[in-house]
């Protein structure tokens, strides 16, 4: 009975590079074509129908991998090697791996309570600074419960520092 | 600590010699010929070789797989046999790889594998089978 579970490992990655904006088709391409070349026919076999890109934020640059459990040793070491997507250079890192998504989420959560501090050291106008604190009061009064409101403040707090220049 | 010859006795025979890892060995060995299609061309160099068998890993396996160091300890220029040396640990990669290996620059090729062992020793006797 439990031989037949699907089970799946969820990859939370970050793109390095925040100048260029990429799309969830071109992610998928850089990921199988860096299987193809770190790891071979083989490689591409055992993975191919389980790899999904299952989110994309590309304001923050923060996307969402599926795996098929055994491999995703395999999948994180060539999600590493990408040195391209789309031929523009850039560089990955695996924040976190998780059995189910909502754990992915919980750590999503914690991480950008972690990272919107540095932001706030950023932001120039005191009025972008005083709505970060806000938020952050907010937050860690009751605890993120969507993903969506979560990512909209993230978004919008990205998009104003950047306008404000 | 000193054992009565009755208690070294009694430990040896309690010890399971089939499944102990300390007497498996390091490398593994094999003889191998390639056997290509139109007879015309001939491997002359062993360096030859060793990059058809680097091509047959990286295709099957990739840069990782490429990785596996697989030695050419001898090879005979007049029959066509080599004898590789592999690490017990990669020996399903490299033989499955060797085995799957089928065209070679526009021409059917195949990796004949003529003997395997453990022990360097016994690749020194028995000849090869025919290839015909």
């Amino acid at each position: 009975m439990l031989s037949s579970l699907y089970l799946s490992r969820y990859l939370v990655c970050e793109i390095m590079n925040r100048d260029v904006q990429f799309k969830e088709k071109n992610i998928h391409v850089a990921i199988k074509e860096s299987i193809l070349l770190n790891f071979g026919d083989f490689g591409i076999g055992c993975v191919q129908l389980s790899l999904k890109v299952k989110y994309h934020n590309p304001l923050t640059s923060i996307f969402l991998v599926r795996v098929k459990r055994g491999h995703h040793q395999m999948v994180q070491s060539a999600i590493t090697f990408i040195q391209q997507i789309n031929r523009k250079q850039t560089a990955i890192q695996t924040l976190h791996i998780a059995g189910t998504i909502r754990s992915c989420q919980k750590f999503l959560v914690n991480y950008h309570k972690k990272t919107l501090p540095a932001i706030i050291s950023q932001a120039k106008d005191d009025d972008t600074k005083k709505k970060i604190q806000d938020i952050l009061n907010c937050y860690n009064v009751e605890g993120a419960k969507d993903m969506k409101l979560m990512d909209e403040t993230v978004q919008d707090l990205v998009e104003e520092p950047e306008q404000s220049d | 600590m000193a054992h009565t010859s009755t208690e070294q006795c009694e430990m040896l025979k309690s010890k399971d010699f089939t499944k102990s890892k300390e007497y498996k060995s390091k490398y593994i060995y094999l003889k191998t010929t390639l056997q290509l299609e139109d007879d015309s061309r001939i491997i002359d160099h062993p360096m030859v070789f060793q990059g058809i068998i680097n091509e047959a890993l990286t295709s099957l396996f990739g840069l990782v797989g490429s990785a596996m160091p697989v030695d050419i300890l001898k090879y005979d220029t007049s029959k066509h046999i080599a004898i590789l040396r592999i690490h017990s640990c990669d020996k399903v990669k490299v033989w499955s790889a060797l085995s799957l290996y089928g065209f070679h620059r526009n021409s059917r090729c195949s990796f004949q594998i003529h003997q395997v062992s453990g022990h360097l020793i016994s690749m020194s006797n028995s000849p090869p089978l025919s290839t015909n």
